[in-house]
């Protein structure tokens, strides 16, 4: 329809010509409207004339990239900024927490959130009740008569053998039937079914390697492959990506959750921790849930990922541009 | 007083010792039980609740030094029976929680002070959306600094799950507290 607009792809057919000063001053004009409009290529072009570091000029390609490789690492950032467990971690690693939350909207919030949460917490372990609760406390024990009826008793044992909900029972069914099943003998098996629960983790550490590996891989493999299309491969799918990639952060969390409670409860077995085993067990219900929710509601909240990357609103509606001149 | 003259005192039926017992301990208490519920009329039934208890167990307990978990133990006993029963029994309504928890009163900072309290109220709607365990994890470990062991030992769950738990309680009350809007207009 409008023949000013170009497509980045006719945009960068002509930035040979354009740097070399052989353009027409029409095309130049077009040329330099599509820059000016579009974000991409200005910093293609900033990039080209100053030399800058191509990974400056294309800040999206690494969400992108995440999402369909490793997931985003706001899991790991958020366990950082929450506490000390990975400080033996060195500076180098923490120069790069620094650098995600530079870009990541929703871990920032977290943090500042987690700078007065943490100190704040030990100072709430005394709360005044008003002035007349001591007073209620010592009227009630000075005429308690310290029994309570049988009847009473038993109304509150029965009470709690209630709400206990039949869902432990069946668990530790399925969990005693899958020992026997893993283990062999109905005598021995405990052990090393717990052996071979662990030994499973760290074939799935090895696994996680070589994911990673594979990842830097598929990173440097699409870098140029961005820059060859100027973004217009990766630019439709953008707004798609950063649903999946929210919903992921949800599912992986769950998920680690998860895993780390069935380790720990194969650890309880192997120690013959049983009641910590049994318990563990019970927690893993709730993580089934929550993994569960994850996966179909993608539990991030809109209110903390409304604010994520303020230049993607910008962005969206370039996407139809580009879609629009292809048609015209 | 000593700790051990005043629990001494205490089993021998002493009432003074028992009052003093319950203004120097009602503090942590009523704390606890408003972690657990949220809500200063149950934090307040609860916590008398636990008096109560500790009242008829007191010849129990014979080592001072181990008087303070021995009193958290039996609070964070009555706060999850409570739980438990008033899970089996939804109330008709939702209390929420607008009354002013009001603590650290000699905060000569008036702005200061209303932040704090917006805080504390923040933390206390954020620790009712988590699952009981992150808000145990929470009560027992945050805000009453019990070692890692004696909590394990208290939920009876395995110690690598209080150690893996404790840093994931703490995203999850954060982030629970920025979904009920306590990001930016609450940071100085
Ligand atoms: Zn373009
Ligand atoms: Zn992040």
């Amino acid at each position: 329809m409008n023949r000013d607009r170009m497509s980045c792809r006719d945009w960068l057919d002509m930035l040979a010509d354009y740097l070399d000063g052989g353009l027409a001053p029409e095309s130049r004009t077009t040329f330099e409207r599509h820059a000016d409009a579009c974000g991409k290529c200005a910093r293609l072009l900033a990039t080209v004339r100053d030399g800058d570091a191509p990974t400056e000029a294309a800040p999206d390609l690494t969400s992108a990239v995440l999402a369909r490789t490793s997931g985003p690492a706001c899991g790991l950032v958020e366990r950082t900024i929450a506490g000390r467990e990975i400080a033996h971690r060195d500076v180098e690693y923490h120069a790069m927490v620094r650098r995600h939350l530079e870009h990541c909207p929703r871990c920032r919030a977290l943090e500042a959130v987690l700078t007065w949460l943490v100190p704040m917490l030990p100072a709430m372990a005394e709360t005044t009740p008003d002035h007349a609760f001591a007073a209620g406390v010592i009227r009630a024990t000075s005429r308690a008569p310290g029994r309570m009826s049988w009847r009473a008793r038993v109304g509150r044992w029965w009470e709690g053998v209630v709400s206990v909900p039949l869902f432990e029972l069946q668990v530790a069914y399925v969990g005693a039937a899958l020992l026997v099943v893993l283990g062999g003998s109905p005598v021995v098996p405990i052990r090393y079914a717990a052996n071979f629960l662990v030994s499973i983790d760290s074939q799935f550490d090895s696994a996680r390697s070589r994911a990673d590996a594979a990842s830097e891989r598929l990173t440097a493999a699409a870098a140029p492959l961005w820059h060859a299309t100027g973004g217009r491969v990766l630019d439709p799918v953008q707004s798609a990506v950063r649903q999946i990639e929210m919903r992921y952060v949800g599912t992986t969390d769950a998920a680690s959750v998860l895993w780390s409670d069935f380790r720990n409860v194969a650890g309880a077995l192997r120690d013959g921790e049983y009641t910590a085993a049994s318990n563990g067990v019970r927690l893993m219900r709730s993580d089934v849930v929550s993994l569960w929710k994850a996966l179909r509601h993608g539990e991030v909240s809109a209110s903390i990922t409304g604010g994520s990357e303020g230049s993607e609103s910008t962005r969206a509606p370039r996407a139809d541009e580009h879609s629009v001149s292809r048609i015209s | 007083m000593e700790l051990t003259e005043l629990l001494q005192r205490c089993r021998n039926g002493d009432e003074l010792a028992w009052e003093a017992l319950v203004r120097t301990y009602q503090g942590r208490i009523y704390g606890i039980a408003y972690g657990y519920v949220g809500n200063a009329e149950e934090a307040r039934d609860l916590a008398q609740e636990v008096f109560v208890r500790i009242y008829r167990k007191l010849t129990t307990c014979r080592d001072p030094q181990r008087f303070l978990p021995w009193m958290v133990r039996i609070a964070r006993g009555v706060c999850v029976d409570h739980l438990r029963r008033a899970k089996a029994r939804p109330p008709a309504h939702d209390v929420p929680i607008e009354e002013d928890v009001s603590l650290a009163d000699d905060d000569p900072n008036p702005e200061q002070h209303a932040i704090t309290n917006a805080r504390k109220r923040l933390v206390y709607r954020g620790l009712r959306t988590l699952s009981v365990i992150n808000r145990e994890i929470i009560v027992l470990k945050e805000m009453q600094g019990l070692p890692q062991e004696e909590i394990a030992s208290m939920l009876k769950v395995p110690l690598g799950t209080v150690k893996s738990r404790a840093n994931r309680a703490r995203i999850e009350l954060a982030k629970a507290i920025l979904a009920l809007g306590g990001g930016p207009e609450l940071q100085e």
